[in-house]
């Protein structure tokens, strides 16, 4: 018998990748989120809404992931901004790797914004660099206002967090302010957005703050 | 299920890692030693389950996963105090403050495999 001593982190290959795309991003002067939430929390619609308002003011380009189809790209295209669709037949996640190779065949030069949809799923995503500058969680109230307790891994890895549906808080029993709190003791870091894609409630505080954060990196 | 995602970058290390050593007819890897932290959502017998199923056939095949799970360590920024988080409230215990960063709980690592 004999131990052999390497010391490696099992997704030292997806890190690698992901600080390659970090660094064409950075020479690209794109600013890169990856939007992660359970399927159904809204993140297309919060992405049709974005790129609605904030179009003609900053070049918007989209990577979409998803377990199986390209409706999300269907609908992303409508608004003529570059999009490529991602199925991963099955896997849980986006991985650097997908997405470099998305990449290629995506002309961004003159982005300042691209969005990577990752598939609906609040835990495998989390541990996956993807080379993206801030994660953004989107969880929808239907949820129920406990979820960032149960999942915390990924709350406590993203940056911002939309909490996506609150037209809808009259009719469910979700306490928003129960859902902050609970998100604020998982990561008290967070930057937190109230919306609806419904009302159009939050979209424009959302695509305030998103115009700055793309003004600060190019 | 990143788990089967987890479990084949594993066996890619380990085939990187055995492919300069001579390996005689019945040469097997026998133990795999691991830390994995609180904080990367692994369920153990998901992996163990997925490695399993990826290695039949492999000098890996009946390997035993050997995990150490590392607590989530956070270590308050206000007053400095280092705590254990296992619970994922990241607020510190001592001063109530919940500016706190993570020192450990993100492991996902492999230190050494046996063979034999």
């Amino acid at each position: 018998m004999s131990i052999i001593t390497i010391e490696r982190k099992i997704l030292e290959k997806n890190d690698q990748i992901a600080a390659q795309n970090r660094e064409n991003f950075k020479k690209k002067k794109i600013f890169v989120l990856n939007m992660v939430s359970s399927p159904g929390s809204g993140k297309t619609s919060i992405l049709e809404n974005t790129i609605g308002i904030l179009k003609g003011k900053v070049n918007i380009a989209v990577i979409e992931g998803d377990v199986q189809t390209d409706l999300d790209a269907k609908r992303v295209d409508k608004y003529n901004v570059p999009v490529v669709q991602i199925v991963t037949n099955g896997a849980c996640h986006l991985d650097a790797k997908l997405v470099q190779d998305a990449l290629s065949s995506m002309a961004l030069k003159e982005t300042g914004i691209l969005f990577i949809e990752n598939v609906g799923n609040l835990v495998c995503p989390s541990g996956y660099d993807l080379g993206e500058d801030m994660k953004v969680s989107i969880l929808s109230t239907a949820e129920g206002d406990d979820k960032p307790l149960k999942y915390p891994a990924m709350f406590r890895n993203s940056s911002v967090l939309i909490i996506n549906k609150i037209d809808l808080l009259p009719y469910i029993n979700c306490k928003i302010d129960e859902l902050i709190k609970n998100a604020l003791l998982i990561n008290s870091s967070l930057k937190i957005f109230k919306t609806s894609c419904t009302t159009g409630e939050g979209i424009n505080e959302w695509c305030n703050w998103l115009q700055e954060q793309i003004h600060n990196k190019s | 299920m990143h788990e089967i995602s987890i479990a084949q970058s594993l066996i890619d290390i380990l085939n990187d890692n055995i492919k300069d050593i001579p390996v005689e007819n019945n040469t097997r890897i026998v133990n795999i030693n691991l830390k994995i932290g609180k904080l990367m959502a692994v369920v153990p017998e998901s992996l163990e389950f997925c490695f399993e199923v990826l290695t039949k056939g492999t000098i890996m095949e009946g390997a035993k996963l050997n995990i150490e799970n590392i607590s989530i360590k956070a270590k308050c920024n206000n007053c400095g105090h280092e705590f254990i988080a296992d619970d994922y409230l990241f607020v510190c215990v001592v001063c109530g403050k919940s500016d706190v960063e993570v020192i450990s709980g993100q492991e996902l690592q492999i230190d050494n495999f046996e063979i034999e």
